[in-house]
């Protein structure tokens, strides 16, 4: 399943928050928060009202919210953010139109999908070699996310009934 | 052949959906509605809890939630659907779970 990445298409609307696992295209609108823990590519007539937290994104059309991304935000010509973006590595075509405060080079905590436990361990040390090293080299990294092994999970829909004080 | 929304296995959706292209739901949608023009397909992986509306529904997952087609809903085996049907035509394949009401006037 996945020769096609995930997409919502040109006529669709999405109220609501996606949270994905796999790389996702929006060429549609979105009204919610995205999250991800892969990349996210908003297509060139696409429109994002919300938050996108991913590891990688790439704005080709129009986002109104803030970005945070793990690993790097890259605005193309024909995309327009208005909001903040936050991300390690940024990438600005000439063209590209942000409205916001921009932050790179700093460490932005990876998306966790679902019932998915993270695996972290410290970031390798740059090797020094001919390939100019990396100016803000990451101390950690989500090396992979698997899910959770079974646990009954947290049904927070049952909330704990608080005994009513009415006061007579 | 029209763009379609393709919902991965991987991704869920707490809201509504609405538009004209068809829908794949490989993952998950839950909290909301799914209105389009065209067909849904809720796959084996599918899981949707909440109505849908649209053309032709072809459901080999799992819906919890009332279906409403213009033309046609499908049940596949291995499907499972909790919720009423209204549709002028239904076809239940043997092996799949059924519970609710069924309404085929137009």
């Amino acid at each position: 399943m996945s020769e096609v990445s995930s997409i919502i298409s040109a006529g669709q609307r999405v109220v609501g928050n996606v949270s994905a696992a796999e790389d996702l295209v929006v060429v549609g609108r979105i009204e919610g928060r995205i999250q991800s823990e892969a990349s996210v590519t908003i297509e060139a007539q696409a429109v994002v009202e919300g938050d996108i937290h991913a590891r990688q994104v790439l704005v080709k059309g129009v986002v109104v919210g803030e970005i945070a991304a793990t690993d790097g935000i890259e605005i193309a010509p024909s995309g327009q953010v208005l909001g903040d973006l936050k991300t390690r590595r940024l990438a600005l075509r000439a063209g590209g139109r942000v409205a916001g405060l921009a932050q790179s080079g700093i460490e932005v905590p990876a998306f966790v999908y679902g019932n998915r436990t993270a695996v972290r361990r410290a970031a390798p040390a740059p090797t020094f070699a001919a390939a100019p090293a990396d100016p803000w080299p990451r101390t950690e990294e989500v090396v992979e996310t698997t899910p959770r092994a079974s646990q009954p999970q947290h049904d927070h829909r049952k909330g704990k009934k608080e005994p009513s004080r009415e006061s007579t | 052949m029209a763009q379609e929304t393709i919902i991965g296995a991987q991704v869920t959706i707490e809201g509504d959906i609405s538009g004209t292209d068809a829908v794949q739901v490989h993952g998950t949608v839950r909290g909301g509605k799914i209105a389009v023009k065209e067909g849904v397909l809720v796959s084996a992986t599918g899981k949707v809890e909440g109505d849908v509306e649209s053309a032709a529904v072809e459901i080999a997952g799992h819906v919890q939630g009332n279906v409403a087609a213009s033309d046609k809903v499908e049940l596949k085996s291995g499907g499972k659907l909790f919720g009423d049907v209204k549709a002028p035509r239904i076809l239940i394949a043997d092996g799949a779970s059924f519970k609710g009401n069924i309404n085929m006037s137009a």
